[in-house]
Parts: C-alpha cells; structure tokens; sequence
C-alpha cells in the first residue's frame, strides 16, 4: 500500500493505482472525459488535471494515467489545475457548443465567454476515442476508427465503408459522452437486410447468449429479450459478457449518468 | 592496402549530389585517367562535409586543399595544374565574404577551424559505402572492447562520460540503458535508434548515417550487448533514400564481416538490426508514437509512464536513442568516459552538431563542443549575416524552440542555458533571423508547421495550436487586439503545460519566446497598427516617392486594383482607398520609388 495525501487528506491505495482512484476512494471528483474504468488510461481530454507536488516541486499530471507514489501530494483544485481545465474546457466549447456535457462542465468551472471562433456549430464529437477503443478493446471488433490528423481528425470507420464486423452491441452509444455515435441503429439497419441465419441476436453474436435468431426484426429497443437484460444489468452487457471488472465500471457509469442529468 | 600520392574527396552527400557532384567524380576519374595518374591519385566519394552552401566540394588530401562550387569544366585545369604540375588552384579554392585572398587549407576556413568532430569524426575521410575505411579509422575497435568488458562497465563508462540524448529531452544515455538492463521482461529487450529526423531544414542525423553510417551500428551493437537486447531497429524516413541505401549497404557489410549475426566477434552475443522506413509524419519522431508505427499500428503518441524503458516494442523493455547519441557510443568506450566529459560544461560533456540556416553566410552542418556561444557559432563559424544586416534572433530547437534574440548572443551553448532562455537544444535545429524578420510572423510560421503536425489526439494541442494560429493571424493581419494578445499569451502557457506529448508541450515556444523578448513587435502590430520589420503586408502603406519615379507605369499595369494613377512623365500616386496592400507595386518597381510607411 502506498500513502499519499489529496487535497489535505490522506489515503491509502494499491501500488499501481491512479490518483483518479485514490481520489474516487476519497469521495473527491475529479472531472473525466476520455476515461473509463474498463479501458487502458488515454490521457487525450486533458480535463483531469490535477497539480503534484514532488520534492518540492509542482507539476500537472493528468489524474487518470498518473501513478500515486509514496508521499506524494495532490491537489486537485488548485488554481493552476484549475486553470488548466478551464482553459481545455473553453477549447472543447469552441469545437463542439452545444453538447450538454461540455456547456454543463463550462458552466460548472464559470466559463461565460468563448474567446474562440467556432468553426463547426454543429459538431458533437470531442474525440475523446472511447467509442474506437471500447469496440477495439472490450467488444473486439474494431468496427470504428479514427481518420485524419490534427484538427481534421473524425472518427470514421475502416476504408469509410459500412462495417462488416460490427455486431450492433451499441457500447459505443451508451459510452459516448455527447450522443455523437450512432452505430448501433446504422448496423440494424444493415442486420435486417441480411439472409435468414445471418439474422442473429446481438446478444449472441456478444456472446451471452447461445446462437440465436432475431425475431423482431432488430429493434432492441422493444424486445423482451433485451428488456431483461436492462433490468439485470446495471451497466452495458457486454461489459458483463467480457468480465470487466464491474464495480469500478459502476462507479463510473453513476458519474456519467450524474452528470448527463444536470 | 594500396596508398597513393593524393586522395581526392569527393563529396557524395545530398546537397553536393544534387549540385552533380557525381559528375565532378566521373570528370576528375577521366581527367585523371588522360593524364596516366591514376596509379597516383586516388578518388574516393565522402559523405557530407557540412559546408553545403558552397558545394559541389572535393578535398585533396593529405594536404587538406579545399576546393568548392566546382564545375565540370574546371576539372581538366585542377587535374593539370594541381595533380601534374603541383599548383593548387586558386580560383577554385574559398575566399571569406567579402574577402580577395583565398584559403587553400579546410581546417583554416573559419568555418571549420572551431569545429570538434566526434559524432562527424569521419566525415570527408572514408568512403561510408566501404567498411574497411571505417575500420581503418578505427572503426569497431570500440566493439571489440566493449565485448571484453561486463555490460555493467560499460553502462558505467557511458554514465560517466556525461553523455546525454541529442534527440530533444537531454535524458542521461547511460541511465536509460541502465534502466532498460534492469527492466524485467518475459521475452527479450530491444535497441533502437530514432532516424526520423522530421524538423524541417534539420539534416543532421541524415548526414550522419549518410557519411559514417557504421558509427551507428557500432553504437548500436554495444548499447545492445551492454543492455541485453538481441535485436534492433532504425528507424529511418523513406524521404532519405542516400541514407537509407548506405545504410542497407553497411548493415550487409557488417553481417559479412560477423559483426552482426549469431556469436558476435566469438562473444557469444547474437544481435541482429533490422530497418523499419517512417512514413515522414513528424509526430511519428515522438518515441511512443514512433513504437507504435515499428508496429504497424497507428503513429500516435500514448501517455507515458509508463516508459519505453519498461513498456516498448510490443510490450517489451525498448532503449530508443536518436542518430547522434549511437554515433557517439564507439568513441567513448574506445577513448574512455574520463576524454569525453572532459569536452563541454558541467552539465552538457561532448559535442553536438548543429545545421545553421537561414539568415547566415556559412549555412551548413557544424559539430561544435558544447558550451560554445551563439556568437561564435553565428560569426565565427557562420561567418555572420549577409549583405551586413543586423543580426536579429536564432531560433534553436527546430519547429518548436524558441526565438533567442541579440541580447543573449553569448549564452553558453548547453541543456539548461538554452531552456532557460525558453529555448531548447532539440535536434539541433538553428535557424537564423536578421532584421528584416517580423517576430510575429515567424511566430505564426512556425506554428502554422506544428498545428499542421499535431496528431489530433489531445484537446490542447489540437484545438489549442489551432487557436493560437488563428490569434496570430488575426495579430498579423492587424485585426488583433489587446485581449487577444492576452488570450494568446494564456493559452500558450496552457498548451504547454496540460499537452499529452512533447509536440504540444514545445509547440508554443516560439510564441513564447517572441513575446517575451518582443514584445513591442506585438504591441506596434495591435496598438499602432503596424508592422516594424514591414512583413505584415496587411499592416504596410504602400507610397510612390515622386522623386524617384520615373513615370515607367509599371506599376500602374501591374496592380490588381487600378489603385494607381499617373500619365507619362508624371508621378504616379497611389488610391489608398483602392490599395488592397498586396505589394505588387513595390515588387515590380526598378527605380525604387514605392517605399512602404
Ligand atoms: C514531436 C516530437 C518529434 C520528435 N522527433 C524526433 C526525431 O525526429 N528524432 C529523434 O531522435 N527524437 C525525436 N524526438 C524525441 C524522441 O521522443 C526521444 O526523446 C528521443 O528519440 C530519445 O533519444 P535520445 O535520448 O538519444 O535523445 C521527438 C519528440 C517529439 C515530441
Ligand atoms: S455497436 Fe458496433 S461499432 Fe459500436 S462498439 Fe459495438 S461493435 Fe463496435
Ligand atoms: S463519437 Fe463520442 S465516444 Fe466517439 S470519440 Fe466522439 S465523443 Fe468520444
Ligand atoms: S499595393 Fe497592390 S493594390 Fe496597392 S497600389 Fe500597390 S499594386 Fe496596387
Ligand atoms: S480523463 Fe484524463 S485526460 Fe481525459
Ligand atoms: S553535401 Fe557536400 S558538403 Fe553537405
């Protein structure tokens, strides 16, 4: 165990853990927006900043990747973290202005003015990557992609042609902070006009359950079979089907939905 | 082997080979041939010699005559007057600016003379396509050493000779192979050595595997011996196809010779070097980024820790050094720790080499001890601004450095001098700026190359070089205010405090720098609307001196706007209310007479 002091008081976590945990097991909330508990850090938001003080010297570190260390101090409202955010906030208003998520936050850290040309007032993608890395990671299907460099990046899918390996599981949707990924819908759309035993349920074909055949004709959204599956579950099913480790999964889950309420 | 009585060195680098130094070779072969010397002298092709501004060169040797901007129609009177008659020429040889008398000797041109060659130690000397010239040179003698010696004392001889990367950050190279030996690993470690080299006008690391492409190799083989790696990569960018092609040549050589291979040099040791091409993105030069693409996964960068040392190619502990820092491997186990620290300042031991461009007589490619001053860099070795123009600033570090101005010429060059200063050593770019330079603009054109690198991944650096660019360009174009100017010094700072990678975390330093020593140029461009050095044409007002106007219209036909007016023999004047600033009239003007305000 390793001990370190956050925000004046101290915690004990596992060797290994990051200050977003340590600071989670402390009930203190560090913003998130590119993390997720099932997932390797990405360290690309640059939201989670919080300032380190190591052998007297200050640094920012991002607190979802950042390692605790013995006798380390962090201060997680600091003016120069908050600063940092404020700043990486005001930037994602000026790319993406009318997500909730992002005019939620900006309202939270007091940002009234964006100093920046808006280019695209419409666009509701912030590029966090936890669409194409959730599919690539968790799902194993790698149907979604990033495309283009610098500010020209989109997500997009493999050669832009319609995937042929994703399974309609929709973990992309239910983890897009900004409603920005639709893909779920999009391969409904392309399971209905497939040949009889390719019709299978995305339960199935997620592996929960044993081969079996859409009979309603792929509207998930009323059917029983995926009704219970919402009812047993508090979290996304394939999150279950490929053993994630839950409980932080949740954990992250009640934040998303918190902050999507407000 | 054979000796001759004078060696001439042609050089093959890519600059001379662009000005047909090839051609030069073939004549001086041919010439040689006509006159019946060829038993006599001998040609041999060189890499780049650094000098490139006055190429096409050759040396004879061992005399050390330095000939330049050669033609092919000079060689049958250098083959006659030199080889046969014994009369160096001397309207072949180099002349200072502004100077008559000619300097017959290479190592008495200024720019030469102050240089200290260690990582360049063969550069002009050997063939790079032939190993037995680099061996000869003692050439994997550091090998053979190392080979003798524990990898523990080898590590500790690196260590303590002071070295440190040359490929940006100034990691001590002996504590990262200290490091990656201890790492744990399930499944072998590699070595691998950054020859991406994507600052643009940086050739450095082009002209060391070009001109001594074994002195990388070398380095290679004892960083891997010494760490525990049985295999490596350079990684190179295809743009470098001379590099590239020697390099090939060299690593088959040196499988021949089993220097390479299974049980090297009868130690037992196996290593093996393989060569991955980079696709020339300039974040792929970012080591996490640029492991990613030996992988053939996408060329981005990930947040470390944790680090290559423990977490590199495919998961495996990774030792990535760029070019220069290998190429000084050799020489310091072959001379010792204790020869090299003693090169340098307390914190910086060695040398590095630098590529001058930009405003500079001698532009070119340098190896200078560290802690040399910018000033004898810039006016010794440079031989200081053309057409006696007023030195103004040096932009060091590449892309992402800073503006160093006037005032700081006798900064010792090393690590902490420089980043003070809110520079960087980088790769070793320099660029530099005499007073015709807008400190703004060159601000904003060195962002305008990082904003178009950036990778996308991280807010600040993708939206955040975006902004500052259009902040600048607002400034540039006159339409900047006071609260940009605050809004752009905040941002810079944010960028370069909460960036995912070294891109975005050096991507504001022009900006910066120019703010903090130029801040007037700023100021004169938002507050009074105009632009000092007159490069902001936005900002200039164009004016037709009706006492130098010769009436030619020129000017008048040539403007876009029939902004102008004026008959024959009389003044032309300009419509400021018509005048879209495009700077056509002073462009065409041969008399002069259109003077901006
Ligand atoms: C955007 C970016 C570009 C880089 N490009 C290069 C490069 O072209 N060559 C290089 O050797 N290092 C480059 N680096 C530095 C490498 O990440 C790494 O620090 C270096 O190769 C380590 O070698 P050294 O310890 O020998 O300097 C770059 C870093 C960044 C952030
Ligand atoms: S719905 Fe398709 S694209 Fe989205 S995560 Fe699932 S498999 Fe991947
Ligand atoms: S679509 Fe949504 S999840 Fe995917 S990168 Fe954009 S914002 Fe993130
Ligand atoms: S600056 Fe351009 S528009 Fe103005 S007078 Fe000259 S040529 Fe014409
Ligand atoms: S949550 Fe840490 S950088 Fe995005
Ligand atoms: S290429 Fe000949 S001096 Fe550089």
């Amino acid at each position: 165990m390793i001990s370190l002091k956050i925000d004046g008081k101290l915690v004990k976590a596992e060797r290994g853990a990051t200050i977003l945990q340590a600071a989670q097991k402390l009930g203190l909330e560090i913003p998130t927006l590119c993390h997720h508990p099932a997932l390797e850090p990405y360290a690309a938001c640059r939201i989670c900043m919080v300032e380190v003080i190591k052998e007297r010297k200050s640094e920012l570190v991002t607190a979802c990747n950042t390692a605790v260390q013995q006798g380390m101090t962090v201060w997680t409202k600091s003016n120069r973290a908050l600063a940092a955010r404020k700043m990486n906030l005001e930037l994602l208003m000026a790319r993406a202005p009318k997500v909730k998520i992002i005019r939620a936050m900006a309202a939270e850290y007091g940002i009234k003015k964006i100093r920046f040309p808006v280019e695209n007032p419409e666009e509701d993608c912030i590029l966090c990557g936890l669409c194409v890395r959730v599919c690539e990671s968790v799902v194993g299907a790698s149907a979604i992609c990033f495309a283009n460099r610098g500010s020209d990046r989109t997500w997009s899918k493999p050669f832009d042609k319609a995937s042929d390996t994703c399974i309609a599981c929709g973990v992309c949707t239910y983890l897009c902070p900004t409603g920005a990924i639709q893909m779920e819908a999009e391969t409904a759309q392309q399971f209905r006009e497939r040949p009889g035993e390719h019709r299978e349920c995305r339960y199935s074909l997620m592996g929960i359950l044993p081969y079996a055949l859409c009979a309603n004709s792929f509207r998930c959204a009323q059917c029983e079979v995926d009704q219970r599956f919402r009812d047993h579950m508090d979290t996304h099913p394939i999150f279950v089907a490929r053993n994630c480790d839950l409980e932080s999964v949740s954990a992250y889950h009640e934040f998303l939905k918190r902050v999507r309420k407000e | 082997m054979k000796t001759y009585r004078s060696y001439c060195m042609v050089c093959a680098g890519t600059a001379c080979v662009s000005n047909r130094s090839f051609h030069i070779k073939e004549a001086l072969e041919r010439e040689i041939e006509k006159q019946g010397l060829q038993d006599e002298i001998a040609v041999v092709t060189t890499g780049c010699n650094g000098f490139c501004a006055v190429g096409p060169l050759v040396v004879v040797h061992p005399e050390g005559i330095f000939y330049q901007q050669l033609r092919e129609e000079d060689i049958p009177y250098v083959v006659e007057e030199h080889f046969l008659k014994g009369r160096p020429v001397k309207r072949l040889m180099y002349s200072p600016p502004g100077e008559q008398t000619p300097i017959p000797k290479m190592n008495d041109i200024g720019f030469f003379k102050q240089q200290r060659l260690i990582a360049l130690r063969n550069r002009g000397l050997i063939d790079p396509e032939r190993i037995d010239e680099y061996i000869a040179r003692d050439g994997y003698f550091g090998l053979a050493k190392a080979l003798k010696m524990k990898p523990r004392e080898i590590i500790q001889e690196i260590k303590d000779s002071g070295l440190r990367g040359r490929g940006g950050a100034g990691f001590l190279t002996g504590l990262k192979w200290e490091l990656t030996r201890k790492a744990k690993s399930n499944g072998g470690k590699f070595v691998l050595c950054n020859a991406d080299e994507g600052d643009p006008g940086a050739f450095m690391d082009r002209s060391i595997v070009e001109a001594d492409p074994h002195s990388v190799i070398e380095g290679l083989i004892i960083g891997a011996y010494a760490i525990g790696a049985n295999q490596g990569y350079i990684y190179i960018r295809n743009e470098y196809p001379l590099a590239l092609k020697r390099l090939i040549i060299a690593l088959e050589q040196a499988r021949n010779y089993g220097l390479l291979g299974k049980d090297i040099l009868g130690s037992g040791f196996d290593f093996d070097i393989k060569i991955v091409r980079g696709a020339g993105a300039f974040v792929c030069g970012e080591e996490t980024a640029l492991m990613a693409s030996v992988e053939g996964r996408l060329g981005e960068p990930r947040p470390r820790p944790p680090f290559p040392t423990e977490h590199g190619i495919w998961s495996k502990p990774t030792n990535n050094n760029n070019v220069e820092t290998w190429a000084n491997v050799p020489s310091i186990i072959r001379r010792g720790a204790q020869w090299y620290s003693q090169i340098g300042t307390e914190t910086s031991k060695g040398t590095k080499v630098f590529s001058l461009v930009g405003k500079i007589n001698n532009t070119g490619l340098v190896e200078v001890p560290m802690g040399i001053t910018l000033r004898e860099i810039i006016y010794d070795i440079g031989g200081g601004i053309p057409h006696e123009k007023a030195f103004k600033a040096v932009q060091t570090g590449g892309p992402s450095g800073g503006c160093i101005p006037a005032e700081l010429l006798d900064l010792p060059v090393d690590y902490e001098s420089l980043s003070e200063a809110g520079s960087m050593m980088g790769s070793g770019g320099m660029v530099v700026l005499d007073e015709d330079t807008c400190m703004v603009d060159i601000a904003r054109y060195f962002l305008s190359f990082t904003q178009d690198e950036s990778c996308g991944k991280c807010t600040p650096c993708r939206e955040g070089t975006k902004m500052m660019l259009h902040l600048l360009k607002k400034i540039t174009e006159g339409k900047g205010t006071e609260e940009d100017l605050e809004t752009l010094e905040q941002l810079a700072h944010e960028v370069k405090e909460t960036s995912l990678c070294g891109l975005g975390k050096t991507a504001p330093n022009p900006v910066l720098t120019t703010l903090r020593y130029f801040r007037d140029e700023y100021e004169a461009h938002i507050k009074e609307k105009r632009c000092p050095a007159h490069v902001c044409r936005q900002l200039n007002t164009y004016r037709i001196d009706p006492d130098a106007c010769t009436a030619c219209g020129l000017c008048r036909k040539e403007c876009p706007e029939d902004a102008i007016s004026g008959g024959k023999k009389q003044p032309h004047l300009i419509d400021q209310q018509k005048c879209v600033k495009c700077g056509i009239c002073f462009d065409v003007c041969k008399f002069e007479a259109v003077c901006i305000d």
